[in-house]
């Protein structure tokens, strides 16, 4: 055999090895050997790299790790949590562009109402009470009775309001054979189909699963909310459906499911995109009504609309168009409302109507002027337009 | 609301109501009457009804539905089956599909497709 240097030490640290007993011994190479040992510290030239496996699991800290060192590709995808990440450090420009979706929003961020009225601040006919199978009762919100001697009672109420409201409505509600629902049909156009609406509405309830809220799921039928616990405050109940394919038509429903006898109080809804329902968020009081007055317009006081003219003989027909404030969604309904003041002419009527406007005409009585126009605040007349 | 229907009675009358006032009352068959035109025709695109409580209020319907879709539609076929159409295109009494789809032709031309959802007469 021969004598070999060391092949994982180098330049002065490379000690030479007699692996024979014949080979010649020198003190040098235990003097080298010494020095090698002396400066061995896994380093190139300085003895075999140190495996990983020489490590034992656990012991390297943060301080042997020299700042600013450990680069990205160093962390396992998915590894950080949430808890890893200081609160509040996130800033907007981590983000990339366009990734919040609708689920990671929280409640209170303010969203497009799609319902109208979601405040239940506008009763243009009155404030109740409203009683009658179909009936619109504030505006855009009707009854539907259950069968079998189900009835239901919606007025105004001023007085059991979530904060910062001025109005509720309030169900006095009998169960007969089935649940009776209070309920919108929202106007929501194309979008509906293949969508995720949420519906939210505050309910006062002191009774638990008596009422609960409900979306229409297209063609299949409601999706529910969780009922009201009954612990007489106002809760904000939510739901939420994916419509479906086969969805009759542009409108959507929902609304809140009575299932038990007794008084209930609703105000403060929202329908919004998304499957995160939202907080409700008032219009401004102007667009608020403006939306109202799609389906739902009055023209009352005293001396006006006024119909004024003269014929020159009887059974002449009189004329007077009159132009809504707004567009309606359908060609409404034409109510006059009240015994009018008519001078040398019979009552008016609506002749026709259209989605900007009316027509009132009276027939005269004989020749000379006609006139005819409400004589009190109570009457006039009122145009309804239910998609 | 409006003086609108709310039943169909097999005599032609509806039973009606007007929500705001509270009042309800039956409404005979040959009291159903189409709007006239500022000429005195008939116009069978609009029914005028008067509140049976005699309050003095009247509505007038639009054959699209207005105020009351489904109960409208239906009120509108069942007197065109029953006097024929203001327009002459249906004959009284005539128990075959064309009231119907003469109501509903006229229901598309005034508030669009869609509107239809008359289905029980």
């Amino acid at each position: 055999m021969a004598r070999t240097n060391a092949v994982n030490y180098t330049g002065v640290n490379q000690f030479p090895r007699a692996d024979a007993a014949t080979d010649l011994f020198k003190k040098e190479d235990v003097q080298v050997l010494a020095l090698a040992v002396d400066n061995h510290d896994h380093s190139s030239g300085k003895g075999l790299p140190l495996p990983a496996g020489a490590i034992p699991n656990g012991t390297i800290t943060s301080a042997m790790i020299a700042d600013g060192t450990i680069v990205a590709a160093d962390i396992q995808d998915g590894a950080i949590t949430s808890a890893k990440i200081l609160d509040g450090t996130i800033a907007t420009a981590d983000h990339a562009d366009a990734s919040v979706t609708n689920a990671k929003l929280g409640t209170d961020t303010a969203r497009l109402n799609l319902l109208t009225n979601g405040g239940f601040e506008i009763w243009q006919r009155g404030n109740g009470p409203f009683t009658a199978h179909t009936a619109y009762t504030a505006d855009r919100w009707f009854i539907l009775l259950g069968s079998g001697g189900s009835a239901l009672s919606v007025s105004r109420d001023a007085a059991n309001i979530p904060s910062g409201g001025r109005y509720a409505a309030a169900l006095t509600h009998t169960l007969g054979g089935s649940a009776a629902l209070y309920m919108q049909n929202a106007e929501v156009g194309k979008a509906a189909f293949s969508r995720t609406y949420s519906f939210s509405i505050m309910v006062l309830a002191a009774a638990a699963n008596a009422i609960r809220p409900w979306i229409a799921n297209g063609a299949s039928g409601k999706v529910y909310g969780a009922y009201h616990t009954g612990n007489n405050t106002f809760q904000t109940l939510t739901a939420s459906s994916a419509i479906s394919g086969g969805f009759p038509g542009p409108n959507l429903d929902m609304g809140v499911e009575l299932a038990a006898s007794g008084t209930f109080y609703v105000s403060n809804a929202m329908l919004v995109m998304g499957s995160v329902a939202a907080d409700y968020a008032p219009l401004h009081p102007a667009d608020d009504l403006a939306r109202c007055l799609r389906y739902y317009e009055g023209h009352f006081g005293t001396g006006y609309p006024t119909i004024l003219g003269v014929a020159t003989a009887a059974s002449q027909n009189i004329g007077y168009g009159v132009g809504f404030a707004a567009q309606k969604a359908v060609v409404p309904t034409i109510t006059k409302v009240g015994t009018w003041v008519a001078t040398n002419c019979g009552q008016p009527s609506a002749g026709s109507a259209s989605g900007s406007g009316y027509q009132l005409y009276v027939a005269s009585s004989g020749a000379g002027q006609v006139q005819s126009q409400p004589n009190s605040p109570s009457n006039g007349v009122t145009a309804e337009s239910n998609p | 609301m409006s003086v609108r229907p709310v039943a169909f009675n097999p005599d032609g009358s509806i039973e009606t109501v007007f929500d705001e006032m509270g009042h309800s009352g039956t409404i005979p068959a040959a009291d159903i009457q189409w709007s006239l035109n500022t000429d005195g025709s008939p116009n069978h695109s609009f029914i005028i009804l008067n509140c049976p409580d005699g309050c003095g209020a009247s509505s007038t319907h639009p054959v699209g539905g207005g105020a009351a879709p489904a109960e409208v539609q239906q009120m509108f076929v069942e007197k065109t089956r029953r006097d024929g159409c203001a327009c002459g295109a249906c004959q009284a009494n005539d128990t075959s599909a064309l009231p119907e789809s003469h109501v509903r032709l006229n229901v598309n031309r005034m508030d669009g497709p869609g509107r239809w959802v008359e289905a029980s007469a």
